[in-house]
């Protein structure tokens, strides 16, 4: 699975080179915009994904979190820019209108080129890959209710997920929920089910591969025309 | 001139270290790279960063299943010609960070590296990542 030659890649790109501003808006499953200015990729919304306002609101209910950082401040806004990528551009059917005009520069260094942006979301595609499910992120899962006290140690974002899957739920919805990228709260669940203590709803007993990082960027420099899009930065033309 | 991105100015000290080869910041959650700085153009920074979050997710997913007490802090890998030394930064509400720095063997000091790193890093705290400082590294 990849963005290719997807219509609404294509039109990226050419924006991109054109170095155009202004906003496109996207099609699909999960609707959105991407922002573009002089054709670097400065901000990207999804109904699919959280807002950038949620994933910031975490710093205020965290204890001890202070404040963050520019480069954390810059972590949190490309995660956004590619977790609103990832969940809009694999659904889009077409191309997106795009209206120029005035849009805000960069928010720090968080800009990316377009290119960039596809290249994380082929990256992210080829993980998603190896899941064992269709649309992983929408998958209806529960906690384990066998689910023993002794014998396990979870990180504090996995405890954070755990303590809320009370009832049946899709990563998806915890992301929202949460104000987390779908993608990683995607990995954290399935990571969650492969220490069995988190299984997939009324279905059959979910598979319980590992994903790799490495093998899916491996996929990823392996496909036809890799070298070339990475050569001149534009992938998906 | 492009001007350094947040992660590769937080990572440039780094390339004061005796051998150093690469230093790159990587979600280890997500995989992504937020920056990398380089000796060495032959050396992937994708592969590279992609196995490293690699080894901390199987290791983290080992102690789980072991149910270790205390978080992974750091790992060093030992190549025929090269140190590969991953450190697991303080988690924050943006997820989880760690930080790869790969050293030639030959010419690298492993226990002043490893110091060096962890000084980078929690010298980093506070202007890049938040307020205060997490890091306790009178444990190294």
């Amino acid at each position: 699975m990849r963005l290719g030659r997807a219509p609404v890649t294509s039109q990226l790109s050419r924006l991109a080179l054109a170095g155009r501003t202004g906003v496109l808006r996207i099609p699909g499953n999960h609707t959105g915009t991407i922002r573009l200015y002089q054709g670097m990729v400065t901000h990207v919304e999804s109904s699919g994904t959280p807002g950038l306002d949620s994933r910031l609101a975490r710093w205020s209910t965290t204890p001890d979190a202070g404040t963050p950082g520019a480069l954390t401040r810059a972590w949190v806004l490309r995660e956004a820019i590619c977790d609103a990528a990832l969940a809009m551009l694999t659904g889009a059917p077409r191309s997106g209108r795009f209206t120029a005009g005035d849009t805000p520069g960069p928010d720090g260094d968080a800009a990316m080129t377009v290119a960039e942006m596809l290249t994380e979301v082929n990256r992210r595609l080829e993980v998603i890959r190896q899941l064992p499910a269709a649309a992983p992120a929408d998958t209806v899962v529960v906690r384990n209710p066998r689910l023993s006290a002794r014998g396990v140690h979870v990180s504090a974002s996995q405890w954070a997920l755990l303590v809320r899957m009370n009832e049946a739920t899709t990563p998806r919805q915890l992301a929202i929920g949460c104000g987390t990228s779908v993608f990683t709260t995607t990995l954290q669940v399935f990571r969650l089910i492969t220490m069995d203590l988190v299984t997939t709803a009324g279905g059959p007993p979910p598979d319980q591969r590992t994903v790799s990082f490495i093998r899916a960027t491996a996929s990823w420099a392996a496909a036809p025309g890799t070298a070339t899009a990475h050569a001149t930065r534009g992938i998906g033309q | 001139m492009v001007a350094a991105s947040p992660a590769e100015a937080m990572l440039a000290p780094l390339k004061r270290i005796s051998g150093f080869v690469l230093a790159s910041l990587v979600d280890a959650d997500s995989g992504m790279v937020l920056g990398a700085v380089s000796d060495d153009d032959g050396m992937s920074v994708p592969v590279a960063s992609a196995g490293a979050a690699d080894v901390v997710n199987v290791l983290s997913l080992m102690t789980s299943r072991l149910a270790l007490r205390g978080d992974l802090e750091d790992v060093i890998v030992t190549l025929g010609s090269h140190y590969c030394l991953i450190q697991v930064l303080p988690p924050t509400p943006a997820g989880q960070l760690i930080l790869l720095v790969t050293l030639d063997r030959p010419t690298a000091n492993l226990a002043m590296a490893r110091h060096e790193v962890r000084e980078t890093v929690s010298a980093a705290a506070g202007p890049w990542f938040h307020g205060r400082p997490q890091l306790d590294s009178s444990s190294a």
